[in-house]
């Protein structure tokens, strides 16, 4: 499978869910060891146990164009809002309370099909011009 | 003086408040009888070109709303962008995710792809955030 395809069929279930719960192929950053169907599965985080039966119907229209893309049936693996946080939080990352004057302001990527590929760049300034720093001298 | 809180991150005095692919998103004007907003997103990367320009739809499906102290921008039941004015204070309330980008606020963080920006202070800076 290309990742063109990948991305593709992350794009298509994105759609179907309106965005709700960031997806990403499973691959070393979220699963060691292997399984039947490794290379067709899918990690949903942030998915409350009460609305996996309400993903799977909303992509069940889907489900046949990505089984022709992929080639594959395709395994979801459902992680709650509790377990994810607990185990997969280094894939999303919490920028809070950081005080940023005179910079060039928070940089992030454009977000990845699945949204879980995105880290900002704080791009700061020194917060005093060389005249302050001379008149502190 | 500009001062714009978006999904709980203050931006004061900043060129733009936020840029997606080097357009800034959104700015406002506070006049007498109404909001005046402004709305620019490309595409790609969005999957449809919306413009608006002083409350006038130039590009793209959308419906505006604006009042003395609010503006709006629709597409289809999604609020793309809600602007409120508190005070000296823009509110704003973003949802990009009908445009094919998950960049969306809650209650809690401006959420841009996985990651989350919340409770921030970005002053006198050329752009406050700026996406792609």
């Amino acid at each position: 499978m290309t990742p063109e395809i990948r991305d593709e069929v992350l794009c298509l279930i994105e759609k179907a869910t309106n965005y709700l719960y960031p997806l990403r192929w499973v691959d070393e950053k979220t699963t060691t060891g292997d399984f039947d169907g490794r290379e067709a599965a899918i990690d949903v985080f942030f998915i409350p146990s009460s609305n996996q039966i309400d993903f799977l119907a909303w992509i069940r229209p889907i489900r046949g164009l990505i089984r022709e893309m992929t080639g594959h049936r395709c395994i979801f693996i459902f992680h709650s809002p509790e377990a994810t946080i607990t185990h997969y939080s280094y894939l999303f990352p919490v920028t809070s309370g950081v005080p940023l004057v005179k910079g060039g302001g928070i940089k992030l990527p454009l977000p990845s099909p699945g949204g879980t590929e995105s880290k900002p760049v704080i791009i700061s300034s020194p917060q005093y011009d060389i005249k302050d720093i001379r008149e502190a001298a | 003086m500009s001062r714009v809180i978006l999904g709980t991150n203050l931006i004061e005095d900043c060129g733009t408040v936020m840029t997606i692919s080097g357009t800034p998103l959104f700015s406002y004007k506070v006049e007498p009888d109404e909001v005046k907003l402004s709305f620019n997103i490309p595409s790609p990367p969005a999957n449809t070109e919306v413009r608006v320009e002083d409350n006038v739809i130039c590009r793209g499906n959308v419906v505006v709303k604006a009042d003395q102290n609010s503006a709006t921008i629709s597409h289809g039941d999604v609020k793309l962008l809600h602007l409120s004015i508190e005070g000296d204070t823009a509110i704003v309330h973003l949802d990009l995710r009908p445009l094919g980008l998950r960049i969306y606020t809650d209650s809690n963080a401006l959420h841009i792809g996985s990651s989350q920006l919340s409770q921030n202070i970005i002053k006198q800076c050329t752009n406050g955030i700026a996406i792609g």
